[in-house]
């Protein structure tokens, strides 16, 4: 598998502390740069926010909701691409991801392959 | 000295007379005029007798001497003679054929008065008369027999009883009256008389039967009493009451007792009647069935011996309460001689005695299978709605519940992944993969917890009842329902009144879907308020002898008029409800012997309260 090369770091926002840090080990393993934060909160409100490549978010999480998320990564950094997952069964889900702007979804669980094309798809990078 | 008849005679109070066959006085003795107060002279007048017998007697006296005089046999003759004073006396003359110097027939006798012997006899005579009258108006049956049994008299009413005429059995024994196989008794009750003369009466109030003209037999109360008859003679009174009403009564009384046995025999119930001593007096058929017994074979066994010391000790506080007067009730379980267990109702009633006193107890016992079945299969019928709607309710929850495993297997599989990478690598970062395996086993425990309550919930097992921490149920139903919070943006606080709060005793599954089911309604109104307010807050607090769980939410609140309808079946505030949830949950509190009810909070959202007894 050829390696995904972005030029920086991918974050990874969800609550559950053993998706962000499962999810940051496969990357990690694949070459990606990774921070992750427990809540849309705490990222919005990081400078990573301007750093980082993409952005893999959790849709159900306290507090802020993952579209409520993308919706101020929207008004504060137009250009970062989004990942939108869900453990819920949502039929809509693909289309509400779309409509609120994320570039990519995931169903978990999910196969690191999955993964990978979703973060290849949202950014436009070339493995 | 030597015995002079004739001065020996003398002395004695007799008249001596010598008459002639004419009956004309030829000698008196000279007591004649002392005793009789009659000159010696006027004796030998020829009109003697006619002047002084009184005339009623004269013909009576002419025909006894007559024949005394043809016959030559002494007799004794009673008449009454005019005394010269004017007062009537009895007189006894003892006379007998004599003959004369010149061979001429005479008699020869004595006179003697006995006007006081005959005042007796008369009385006597009247009291016999008395008697006589009394027997007649007496209004029970009498006969007057002598003491050897003969029948002397008897009544109308005696002759009616007896179907017998007073002339054909007078004379004749009473034994003819007298069946058979009792024709001892009579000498046995006179012998026992003659032993102890002092009692007044033979017999009083006996039992006896006597026999009438058509052969048949009829009960009686007999009473005799020894009367004394005018010629001295003793006598039997006897008084015959007809106790064939009295029996009949008896009989009714038998017969009503009777019925009351059928009636016992009919009633679907064991009963049965103990004395004090729990001695079996009567136990009805179904009684001595279910102990594989004979009705008979029952009465006067101990009650200890037959239901076993197991059940007798169970029933000590019953039977010392019903011997103090209290009709008592319980519930219990009995076994047959099969080993067949029955669940009981039994009921111990006090029998009391004329003046009031306890004699003993009824036992009534209910064999209550099929209402306990009854009873079971509605518990089964709920139980199993509640299993129904537990399985809603997951339905409901399946998008959350999928986020509770979906979280963990995303980071097993993650990890898995990264390990299968880790290992690939060259060197192999060993220490990597054993923590990404020391995750993934998190992770799966993590799903295991989400399962297990997944499990619990949908489970149909046994009813459980154990001591439940109402706290504890419901942290676990708020983590369970942990996405669904997420999710709804809400925030669920839990506060307690105490460190401690008592437990209750129930079913924790079916408990645990009453939480639930609480949550799920107020979260949703909840999420229904500005995302700002949105919260739910469980409070677990003791009230007296009840646990409290109110569940409050800043939703909307409830329809002020038709609170009551949330908990009818099909009937939800919520869009997507089946209207099933707060039905369940209201069957569910009741069977627990709680309450549940609905109300509006002060602060705005609705409260619903569940209360159950601390046990």
């Amino acid at each position: 598998m050829t390696p995904l090369s972005l030029r920086g770091p991918v974050a990874i926002v969800d609550d559950d502390p053993g998706v962000r840090k499962a999810l940051q080990r496969l990357l990690r393993v694949h070459g990606l740069d990774t921070v992750v934060h427990e809540s849309g909160m705490d990222f919005l409100q990081s400078p990573e926010l301007h750093e980082v490549e993409c952005l893999i978010l959790d849709m159900h999480m306290p507090g802020m909701s993952g579209v409520e998320v993308l919706e101020e990564v929207k008004v504060a950094a137009t250009k970062l691409p989004v990942v939108l997952m869900t453990g819920r069964y949502e039929v809509d889900f693909a289309q509400r991801s779309l409509d609120a702007g994320a570039s990519a979804f995931l169903r978990k669980p999910f196969e690191e392959s999955e993964l990978l094309r979703a973060i290849e798809t949202a950014t436009g990078a070339r493995r | 000295m030597t015995f002079d008849p004739a001065a020996f005679l003398a002395t004695a109070p007799l008249v001596p007379v010598e008459l002639g066959a004419d009956g004309v006085v030829h000698h008196v003795g000279a007591q004649g005029e002392e005793l009789l107060g009659v000159d010696a002279a006027d004796w030998l007048e020829p009109d003697f007798w006619t002047t002084h017998i009184v005339p009623d007697d004269q013909s009576m006296v002419g025909d006894a001497r007559a024949a005394v005089a043809r016959e030559g046999l002494p007799r004794t003759i009673d008449y009454r003679f005019e005394h010269p004073d004017g007062r009537v006396v009895w007189v006894c003359e003892s006379i007998g054929r004599g003959e004369r110097p010149d061979g001429s027939v005479c008699l020869r006798g004595y006179l003697m008065e006995v006007t006081d012997r005959k005042r007796q006899e008369v009385a006597l005579w009247k009291s016999e008369e008395r008697l006589r009258a009394l027997l007649r108006s007496a209004p029970d049956a009498m006969v007057l027999t002598d003491f050897e049994g003969r029948i002397l008299d008897m009544n109308d009413q005696a002759e009616a009883l007896l179907e017998y005429r007073l002339s054909d059995v007078v004379g004749s024994s009473i034994d003819h009256l007298t069946p058979e196989r009792l024709r001892s008794r009579i000498p046995e009750l006179r012998a026992a008389f003659d032993r102890d003369p002092r009692r007044r009466s033979l017999i009083d109030g006996h039992s006896f039967a006597i026999e009438r003209s058509d052969g048949t037999e009829m009960p009686v109360e007999l009473s005799m009493s020894i009367v004394t008859g005018a010629d001295d003679s003793r006598q039997l009174l006897c008084s015959l009451r007809d106790l064939t009403a009295r029996r009949r009564v008896e009989a009714q009384l038998r017969s009503s007792e009777q019925r009351l046995r059928e009636m016992a025999n009919v009633v679907p119930a064991m009963v049965c009647s103990v004395d004090t001593e729990h001695r079996y007096r009567f136990v009805n058929d179904a009684y001595a069935a279910w102990h594989g017994r004979e009705r008979h074979q029952m009465v006067g066994r101990l009650l200890r011996e037959v239901v076993g010391e197991k059940l007798f000790a169970e029933m000590t506080t019953s039977i010392d309460a019903v011997l103090a007067g209290a009709a008592t009730h319980f519930r219990g379980e009995m076994v047959n001689v099969g080993g067949r267990t029955i669940p009981v109702d039994v009921s111990l009633v006090p029998q009391h005695g004329e003046e009031g006193q306890v004699t003993g107890y009824f036992v009534v016992v209910f064999d209550v299978t099929t209402e306990v079945a009854a009873r079971e299969a509605d518990r089964r019928h709920r139980d199993e709605l509640a299993h129904v709607g537990r399985v809603a309710t997951m339905g409901e929850l399946a998008a959350s519940i999928a986020h509770e495993l979906n979280q963990p297997l995303s980071a097993i599989v993650a990890n898995a992944q990264a390990a299968h990478r880790l290992l690939g690598a060259i060197p192999p970062d060993l220490e990597e993969v054993g923590e990404a395996l020391a995750d993934i086993s998190t992770a799966g425990t993590q799903a295991g917890v989400v399962i297990a309550s997944i499990r619990d919930l949908l489970q149909r097992g046994e009813r459980r009842d154990e001591p439940v921490d109402l706290v504890f149920l419901a942290r676990e139903v708020i983590d369970f329902l942990h996405s669904e919070v997420v999710s709804r943006g809400v925030a669920v606080t839990i506060d307690r009144s105490a460190a401690t709060v008592p437990t209750v005793r129930g079913d924790p599954i079916q408990l645990k879907q009453v939480l639930l089911n609480l949550l799920m309604n107020a979260i949703e109104a909840a999420s229904r308020s500005p995302v700002t307010g949105r919260t739910v807050n469980v409070m677990v607090a003791a009230k007296g002898q009840e646990i409290e769980v109110a569940v409050i939410d800043t939703g909307p609140g409830l329809p002020k008029d038709d609170i009551e309808d949330l908990f009818a079946p099909f009937v939800s505030r919520r869009a997507d409800g089946l209207g099933m949830g707060l039905a369940i949950c209201r069957s569910i509190v009741e069977a627990h012997d709680g309450r549940l009810w609905g109300e509006n909070d002060p602060d705005g959202g609705a409260a619903f309260r569940v209360r159950l007894p601390v046990r």
